[in-house]
């Protein structure tokens, strides 16, 4: 089945300014797919372009085969989309049950318990402001705060950012654990090794445009990659 | 020295609750609106014109109410005022302020300008330029401490209401955005309105409910400015730069730093007032305003960015 379907999507912030540029990507039901690329290839506005918080001039995208194109931003949680942004991604003068608790008043979900028993560091620091968290207690709490609403589909922008190695292991092995319970997982990641390591399949994205979309596996030693990365495939382009 | 104080904590109490108003608007709607004080004004007249036609229609609306110097009149049109001011500061957003919002927020601010000016001036066309009261009834101050004492402590029934019911309205206000979803639905969009959204949460209604939330506040505000002193056209812009002045020095944002801002603010004025000159009332305010930001840039209780 599948999960999400980007379609010839163009998007951008500013009208005529495009920053995805006809990107298109399918992600199946139960997968992890990563999105990786150069700094400024558009992968950020096409998860953003997704979450509904980037205006999509063309192009469509398709949740479970329903059109979420035209779904605002904030009612994207009630068709199962969550979104976790790369910074900024916890209300920081909030407690952390504020935070947890607001995200689930707001999708009515039966109580905290549940998070807690996933998130148990989190538990403990219920009390303490976000802005008191340590950048992995930071990530766990966004991540937690987007699978409160028990999403289908959980979109990340590049959770492993700023992380020491032994926190992207536990972000990611969270992932992991959030896929094993039959979540559908989409992410932005810099760190392409552990994106690799993590997805089942991966787009190359360059100029607003997935280049490359193939399982893993195959890209950990594929020179494309390595030239996307230092720029020869622009050349060659231009 | 004690009366200092006294004063100071009335006049606080009508701008903390200005401040408050504004205080939101400025966090969630995220720009500085000039008009706000007007809708005080507004709210005031809305009152008195409520009252006017309340004790008209029954006379037993205007017999004073134990020791205050208004009747029922006057309560029933401070809820129907409020009410009816935070309908017009929503009709603001709707018809002036919400297509500028993509505009940015220096169009806004000089909209505001202009939506203050034109409410003005209506009020002024509306009820005219002479001061009005709500009650023409004497009230005698009640000796709390004699003047032998620090110069004495004096209150009338009216001001210790005031005081009364804004602390009662700020405390109530306190635990709505503390612990209601709307309240802290909208503490979570004055943090970070991005966030807010992919979260689940409305924009707009948070929006309208700071419109509401301001514009009752308002109301409320300028009922107690002129239950306390008198009504004015102008006392909306009279009042707006100690209402900005409460709130930068309380931080942005903060509830309880717009109440402390507007009791600091008030304590000035009145310390003014009778150490150096009426004329010199705002320049205190300011002056300390300065002073605390020199200290502390973020306000007393301002949320580092």
């Amino acid at each position: 089945m599948t999960a999400l379907q980007i379609d010839q999507l163009e998007a951008g912030y500013e009208p005529g300014l495009s920053i995805v540029r006809g990107a298109c990507l399918t992600v199946h039901h139960g997968e992890i797919v990563a999105v990786i690329g150069p700094n400024g290839a558009g992968k950020s506005s096409l998860l953003k372009a997704v979450a509904g918080l980037v205006p999509i001039s063309r192009g469509r995208n398709l949740l479970f085969g329903k059109d979420i194109t035209q779904t605002p931003a904030h009612r994207m949680v009630f068709e199962g989309l969550a979104f976790v942004p790369q910074t900024e991604n916890v209300f920081i003068n909030l407690s952390v049950a504020e935070n947890l608790e607001l995200a689930a008043a707001i999708v009515k979900a039966d109580g905290l318990e549940p998070i807690y028993a996933v998130f148990p560091d989190l538990h403990r620091q219920r009390a303490n402001l976000a802005r008191q968290l340590s950048g992995g207690q930071r990530q766990m709490l966004a991540l937690a705060r987007g699978l409160i609403a028990r999403p289908k589909l959980l979109v990340l922008d590049e959770p492993s950012a700023g992380l020491s190695p032994k926190m992207v292991e536990q972000v990611f092995s969270k992932l992991r654990e959030v896929r094993a319970a039959g979540v559908t997982v989409l992410l932005v990641e810099q760190n392409v090794k552990a994106a690799l390591a993590l997805a089942d399949r991966t787009a190359v994205m360059l100029e607003g445009k997935e280049r490359i979309v193939a399982p893993s596996a195959d890209l950990l030693n594929d020179e494309r990659v390595t030239e996307l990365y230092l720029g020869r495939f622009a050349r060659e382009r231009n | 020295m004690l009366q200092i104080i006294a004063d100071g904590l009335i006049i606080g109490s009508v701008i903390s609750l200005g401040a408050i108003g504004l205080s939101l608007t400025l966090s969630i709607v995220r720009f500085s609106n000039f008009s706000h004080g007007e809708l005080l004004a507004w709210g005031a007249y809305l009152a008195l014109v409520g009252t006017t036609a309340f004790t008209a229609s029954h006379e037993s609306l205007a017999s004073p109410i134990g020791p205050f110097s208004f009747g029922w009149g006057l309560v029933i049109s401070l809820v129907v005022a409020s009410a009816l001011t935070a309908l017009l500061a929503l009709l603001l957003d709707a018809i002036l302020f919400k297509r500028l919002r993509k505009q940015g927020a220096i169009t806004l601010v000089i909209a505001s300008f202009g939506a203050a000016l034109v409410l003005r001036n209506l009020l002024l066309f509306w009820q005219g330029g002479v001061p009005k009261y709500y009650s023409q009834n004497l009230q005698i101050a009640i000796a709390f401490l004699p003047r032998r004492t620090y110069g004495g402590l004096r209150f009338t029934p009216d001001q210790l209401l005031v005081l009364a019911l804004t602390l009662a309205t700020v405390t109530a206000l306190h635990l709505f955005l503390r612990y209601s979803v709307l309240g802290r639905s909208m503490r979570a969009t004055a943090i970070n309105p991005a966030l807010a959204q992919v979260t689940g949460i409305d924009p707009e209604r948070v929006l309208r409910a700071t419109w509401l939330i301001a514009g009752a506040l308002a109301a409320l505000a300028g009922v107690f400015a002129g239950v306390t002193v008198q009504l004015r056209p102008t006392m909306g812009v009279e009042l707006l730069l100690p209402l900005f002045a409460a709130v930068v020095l309380g931080g942005i944002g903060s509830l309880w730093g717009a109440v402390l801002g507007g009791f600091i603010v008030g304590l000035a004025e009145s310390a003014s007032v009778v150490l150096l000159g009426a004329e010199y009332r705002t320049a205190a305010a300011f002056i300390v305003l300065i002073a605390i930001l020199l200290l502390r840039p973020n306000g007393l209780f301002g949320e580092k960015p």
